[in-house]
């Protein structure tokens, strides 16, 4: 477009100067996201793997697609993905609103409760995961040590099949709450008083006024947290490999596709087929998070 | 009443994971769980701060250079956006948000391909330019709200003044924006300092340049580690976050509410 209003400068402020400040920024994202997406193309339909890094790989169309495609283990892992993600997501929303709901209240030292509710979502997950291990640890952990003393038996938490996928779904829970609870507690003190004196004139209980004042306020934020969480626990790797490493129920696809990548014989081509597969479906979630933000009003 | 309950299991729930790790972290030996510790000795921090030494040092020079990088590129891109007009602006706005969404997972394969081909693999400053993709996006974000919505007067002023462009942004833009220098420049540290996933990847066969994080694990994964010392290794990686956590908290919020994933 000639003469767009973007393309003119001014005489304080020219529009190399503009172009030049953008640019180290530019350059190392370019770098970092540009290159590397384009690689992942080229490479999920070549057959690099370590050995071929020096010598160069083969053009294979679009055999790693369809070894992805017929593979059970990365079909299992899209489904435990699915499965983890999905419950993530709605169990840290529900416990954020609970949280924002309890600290919405006449409270004191608002500040310093949001501060405690961060430190799980602020810690370094390395240092988190870990306890949580040792919490869990079958023979000496806490949880366990407190079973038996309470005359129960000890479980094993992250070696049984599905419960350390549940375990893993409670990690991300205790973590993310705090992100949900944040943007719902801002959300809920912007509500103002006069309605809920109004509701309770008019007779309305606690449970009335939650249903017809706050929820209806509240709901296009929870869903866009949903979908926000989602996608952000949909592409999880560390929590996951931190906290329960990859057995059958733990495998998610993020996972599967980096050992893909990097143990054995590391076959890029195959893993970069798989990221694209993942890719696609991050893509879509994405499309939908852009159609709830705009139905919550929330801009970007 | 029953809020104060609320929130003491609030509390517990929270804190009962830090707290086992702080317990048995100053326990003599670990045999057993003991929710309330009988002797205590701080002998796992000294020998864990003897071993580590070397892997707090990678990881602070990792995450204050990030920071640095990040502040000084995030800064100049924001600013050009909040102020400058040029061709191709609003694309390398939109390319920003595209960088942030971009799942971090997906981007490890190709660049270790690429840090394979040009000897990268296993050195720790070009790990500083996989951490920024992550953390320019966020510090543009904040840094841009930030300029708009300062009054510009001051700056016009000054440009007719004769004032370079520069000089503007050295003597007046960067004095009063130090609260976004303070929110970028902590959720900046926190996410460098905390990150696993590249470093355990592009890190691979020199121990020696492994960050804090990644020693963690090598630990872990050795045969018979002792609890106690990982677990006081724990709070050592966790110890900066919660000063700067509680420094600056409502920094540290604003980073979280338009960075956090």
């Amino acid at each position: 477009m000639r003469g767009a209003p973007e393309l003119r400068g001014s005489p304080g402020r020219p529009a190399w100067l503009g172009g030049a400040l953008v640019a180290p920024a530019l350059l190392v994202s370019g770098l970092i996201i540009a290159y590397p997406f384009v690689r992942t193309l080229t490479l999920s339909v070549s057959d690099a793997t370590v050995r071929t890094l020096g010598s160069g790989s083969h053009f294979v169309g679009f055999d790693n697609f369809g070894e992805a495609a017929s593979s059970w283990v990365f079909m299992r892992s899209l489904a435990v993905t699915a499965l983890f993600a999905g419950s993530s997501a709605l169990l840290s929303v529900a416990a954020g609103l609970a949280v924002a709901l309890l600290l919405a209240g006449p409270v004191r030292a608002r500040g310093f409760w949001r501060a405690v509710c961060l430190i799980p979502y602020a810690a370094p997950v390395a240092a988190t995961a870990f306890a949580w291990r040792w919490l869990l640890d079958y023979n000496y952990g806490a949880v366990n040590t407190l079973l038996v003393r309470a005359g129960l038996g000890r479980v094993a938490w992250l070696t049984e099949p599905g419960l350390d996928l549940a375990v893993c779904v409670g990690f991300q829970v205790w973590r993310y709450f705090p992100f949900a609870m944040l943007l719902i507690l801002a959300r809920l003190r912007s509500i103002g008083p006069e309605l809920y004196e109004a509701a309770a004139v008019d007779g309305a209980g606690k449970w009335d006024s939650f249903r017809g004042i706050t929820w209806p306020q509240v709901a296009p934020l929870c869903a866009l947290l949903f979908l926000l969480r989602l996608l952000w626990t949909f592409n999880k790797f560390d929590d996951v490999f931190l906290l329960a490493g990859a057995t059958r129920w733990t495998q998610v696809a993020t996972i599967e596709l980096y050992n893909e990548a990097f143990l054995g014989t590391q076959r890029f081509g195959l893993a970069a087929a798989m990221a694209i597969i993942v890719l696609v479906a991050f893509l879509l979630i994405a499309l939908v998070v852009k159609g709830i933000k705009v139905w919550a009003g929330v801009q970007d | 009443m029953v809020r104060v309950v609320l929130l003491a299991g609030l509390l517990a729930c929270i804190a009962f994971p830090f707290y086992c790790m702080l317990v048995t972290s100053i326990r003599p030996k670990v045999a057993a769980f003991e929710l309330v510790p009988r002797d205590v000795t701080l002998s796992a921090y000294g020998s864990v701060l003897e071993d580590l030494r070397s892997h707090i040092r990678n990881s602070f020079a990792v995450a204050t250079t990030t920071v640095a990088l990040t502040i000084a590129f995030g800064a100049a891109a924001a600013y050009a956006i909040a102020r400058f007009r040029f061709p191709g602006k609003r694309a390398a706005a939109r390319f920003f948000v595209l960088v942030y969404a971009f799942p971090a997972v997906l981007l490890v394969i190709p660049l270790f391909v690429l840090w394979a081909r040009v000897g990268w693999v296993g050195k720790l400053p070009p790990l500083v330019l996989a951490y920024l993709a992550q953390t320019l996006p966020v510090a543009i974000y904040l840094f841009t709200n930030y300029f708009e919505s300062q009054d510009e007067s001051v700056e016009e002023a000054a440009l007719l003044d004769g004032c370079s462009p520069l000089g503007v942004i050295w003597h007046i833009t960067i004095p009063t924006s130090l609260p976004a220098v303070a929110a970028v420049g902590i959720f900046t540290f926190v996410v460098a300092w905390n990150e696993f996933l590249f470093a355990y990847s592009l890190l691979r066969g020199n121990s020696g340049a492994d960050t804090l994080p990644v020693k963690l694990y090598q630990i872990l994964q050795s045969a018979h580690f002792p609890w106690g010392e990982l677990m006081a290794a724990s709070i050592i990686l966790i110890l900066p976050v919660l000063v700067l956590m509680i420094a600056g908290q409502r920094y540290f919020e604003q980073g979280v509410v338009s960075g956090g994933k």
